[in-house]
């Protein structure tokens, strides 16, 4: 049984819109302008037991609305739903003993309590059986390192103490599924990778399932062995990794800065701009803006280091850097190809 | 069934508990607040008293009468901003998202809702009640006021039933949140314009007050009712005095209004998720 | 005054007249959106339940405004007033609130002034929280006119220029206090 069964899923909410001027707000209550905004349109997805998902898209795709709508917090406009064998809606609070929801903007701990007291009295929240709750709770201290901290008001604790106490607050009533709402942003680079550590570790030794939005594709390459774009309330892809790597993620960017002796010897092409010649097979220059230039190459071409290689050795380098496809790049390049989906599962 | 109602208070118990330890940490900063809030209701009452400087009765009713009035039902609101803080502040949870996480857990949102809050300060709305009822007494000495079980029963019922009353009020204006994030004046009218026109014998106000306050928000079933059955004065509309002990049914029945009022809110959040 | 707990009085502070002035200025577009949404409609009602008319003359109304105005400016300043002194001590709610309440009190909010025993009614004919409610209400009522009106008026005058020096001053010495101190 999946664990995760959408079908058809959509959400369609009425936005009045403020009329302008003086008058506008009294006008709004007698006469108000609605507008039909379709946040999900139609969204089938299926999760099986121990999978790590990515719900990736731009801002405003529809991911909160839903993963809202996955776990009971909004009712949907059409289609069908079942996680881990319960209609979220009418079974919302049976469903909630069988989920863990970790919010990155907002905390499920009590503010102005100590850590400690919120994971104790989670225990009473979620009916956990004494001796169970006490060896969740041991297992996450050490596995999330909560030692140093676990006294201190939660308001006190920085971004990711406070990341890893909402973790260990959501796995304590042992959990099936796993929601992640940007889990990682705002986080400094080691505490991202102990977070997803710790997520791949539970993911393997207890075949937690994970679903997990975000924006970040290191945490899509670190964690995710499928990937789900959403963009304008649709999915426009549903597959694996190395898939969507091969068709768009393939191209990097690298970024030259060059001696500016150096670019005044470069030849000038067509446009007047100095571009390299004699570039390897699959590279390509994109941009020029002096003294940087910004190179183009696929995975097929050559591997990066060769290629600074290959640059420094008849160049006058100052510097490079690489650039990584943005999601939202891979997204509109989705868009320019028309990209037809197939659908995966259930239709 | 019966294990599930005792859990839920089990772990009401449990929440209060942890926002009683919280608030404690800052033992003088409560003793101040708590004393504040004495003195600002002692004014509040003294006013009370000080109208019965010019005025010798108030419709055939002695000082010492409403004191005992205006105490009963200070106690009762002092009991329900005790237990409804966190009610009353439902708008502040709803404008900053906070209630999702209310639905994300296996048990009631109401019963979360109410225990965010837990203002201790309240006591000294409660304290001063107290006092002000012991000033009533002192009031009424020459009265040879005769006090049987009875009479004590249905006063401390009222009380219970009006501090339900009263947070069943904060919580209908909660529920406005759903539809429009701050609580209107409305509620306040209510909670607040209740409780000042109740500190006052009902039959000082028209006709359509008197059933609003009996038959529509029913607090004077927990206030002017009993203490006219202490009092031993005749009921308006020529209502029978036991009466008095029906204050709690009534009470519960409009706490049902008000919880089924909450869980259309809730589903009407749910629906536009706002 | 949450400005003062976080620290943003700092930048507030560094123009003390702007301060004042921000402050007045958006308390009195508050008083005004208040006087609309609450002070309108409720008279509204009273007119319409209990038959409340104005009974006096167009000077009277005149005075009435006049009044008003200086009592609400009055009312400000004693708010701004409130919060400056609870800047300086630890526990500023309960100033405020004590405050405030006192206001409310002397002003006939509770009960109304005419209702208070004598000593109690020449005390609170001396505080400025008279003009406030009171005062104003005496003359709609057409109760307060000619010479007693005016004298009324002269003290709430006198009051306001009181309550904004003393507010400046405050102010002042509060600016200098974050500068030395560095906030």
């Amino acid at each position: 049984m999946a664990m995760i069964e959408a079908t058809g899923l959509s959400k369609t909410f009425r936005v009045t819109k403020r009329r302008s001027g003086v008058f506008g707000g009294l006008r709004s209550i007698v006469d108000p302008e609605v507008r039909l905004v379709e946040a999900v349109q139609a969204l089938s997805l299926q999760v099986e037991p121990g999978e790590i998902v990515g719900l990736v898209g731009p801002n405003g795709a529809g991911k909160s609305t839903t993963i809202k709508m996955l776990t009971g917090i909004l009712v949907p406009s059409a289609g069908e739903v079942r996680v881990a064998g319960f209609n979220p809606l009418h079974q919302r609070r049976a469903m909630s003993a069988h989920i863990g929801v970790v919010f990155g903007q907002r905390t499920q701990l009590w503010w102005d309590l100590p850590l400690i007291d919120s994971l104790r009295l989670l225990r009473y929240l979620y009916r956990v059986p004494e001796e169970r709750h006490t060896a969740n709770l041991a297992r996450m201290r050490a596995l999330l390192d909560l030692d140093e901290f676990i006294d201190t008001p939660v308001r006190q604790l920085s971004l990711g103490q406070r990341m890893r106490g909402d973790l260990a607050a959501a796995l304590l009533h042992d959990p099936q599924l796993l929601y992640l709402d940007e889990p990682t942003i705002g986080l400094d680079v080691v505490a991202k990778a102990r977070i997803r550590e710790f997520l791949l570790r539970i993911n393997a030794e207890q075949g937690m399932t994970i679903l997990i939005t975000t924006h970040d594709m290191d945490d899509v390459e670190a964690l995710c062995s499928r990937l789900l774009i959403i963009d304008h309330g649709r999915k426009l892809y549903d597959g694996g990794l190395s898939e969507i790597r091969d068709r768009f993620g393939g191209e990097r960017t690298l970024i030259a800065i060059l001696d500016p002796a150096e670019i005044n010897a470069l030849p000038r092409n067509a446009t007047g701009e100095p571009c390299l010649m004699n570039l390897p097979e699959g590279v390509r220059q994109i941009r020029f803006d002096s003294p940087r230039v910004w190179l183009s190459f696929g995975k097929e071409a050559l591997p990066a280091h060769e290629l600074v290689a290959w640059l420094g050795a008849r160049h006058r380098l100052k510097d490079v850097t690489f650039q990584e496809p943005e999601i939202e790049d891979v997204i509109r390049r989705i868009y320019e190809e028309d990209l037809l989906l197939q659908e995966v599962g259930v239709v | 069934m019966i294990q599930n109602v005792l859990a839920d208070l089990s772990l009401y118990g449990r929440l209060v508990a942890m926002q009683l330890r919280a608030q404690m940490q800052y033992k003088m900063d409560l003793l101040i607040d708590v004393m504040t809030y004495f003195l600002v209701t002692a004014l509040e009452f003294a006013t009370l008293l000080l109208y019965f400087v010019p005025f010798p009765t108030l419709l055939g009713w002695h000082v010492g009468e409403v004191a005992m009035l205006s105490a009963v039902v200070s106690i009762g609101f002092g009991l329900a901003e005790l237990f409804g803080g966190g009610i009353d502040n439902f708008s502040v949870v709803i404008r900053q998202g906070d209630f999702d996480r209310a639905l994300l857990r296996p048990v009631a949102a109401l019963l979360q809702v109410s225990t965010n809050e837990f203002r201790l300060r309240r006591l000294g709305r409660i304290t001063q009640g107290f006092c002000a009822f012991a000033r009533a007494l002192f009031l009424l000495r020459g009265f040879h006021l005769i006090w049987t079980p009875l009479k004590i029963l249905a006063l401390c019922l009222g009380i219970v039933s009006s501090a339900l009353i009263f947070v069943s009020i904060l919580l209908l204006g909660a529920t406005i949140c759903f539809w429009t994030i701050e609580t209107t004046e409305l509620t306040n009218i209510l909670t607040y314009g209740g409780r000042e026109m109740l500190s006052y014998p009902l039959t000082i106000y028209n006709q359509v007050l008197q059933r609003t306050f009996l038959f529509i928000v029913p607090l004077a079933f927990g206030t002017y009712i009993p203490v006219c059955y202490v009092l031993g004065r005749a009921l308006p509309f020529g209502l029978p005095d036991w009466l008095a002990f029906l204050s709690p049914l009534i009470a519960l029945l409009f706490a049902l209004v008000a919880l089924v009022v909450w869980q259309f809110g809730v589903r009407r959040y749910q629906s536009t998720g706002s | 005054m949450l400005t003062i707990r976080t620290g943003e009085v700092v930048t507030d502070l560094s123009k003390p007249c702007n301060f004042f002035l921000y402050w007045f200025s958006r308390e009195s577009g508050r008083s005004f959106y208040y006087f609309f949404w609450r002070g309108l409609p409720t008279y509204l009602a009273g007119w319409l339940i209990f038959g409340i008319e104005f009974g006096a003359s167009w000077l009277a109304l005149a005075g009435f405004l006049g009044c008003l105005i200086l009592g609400a400016m009055s009312g400000i300043a004693f708010r701004v007033l409130l919060n400056l002194v609870a800047f300086w001590l630890l526990e500023a709610r309960a100033v405020i609130v004590l405050g405030l309440t006192t206001a409310q009190f002397f002003s006939g909010n509770y009960l109304p002034v005419a209702f208070f025993p004598a000593w109690l009614y020449a005390l609170a004919s001396w505080l400025p929280f008279n003009g406030m409610i009171n005062a104003p209400a005496q003359i709609f009522l057409g109760k307060l006119s000619g010479g007693p009106l005016l004298a009324v008026l002269a003290l709430q005058m006198g009051w306001l220029i009181v309550l904004i020096i003393v507010v400046l001053l405050l102010t002042a010495i509060a600016t200098r206090r974050v500068v030395v101190q560095g906030g």
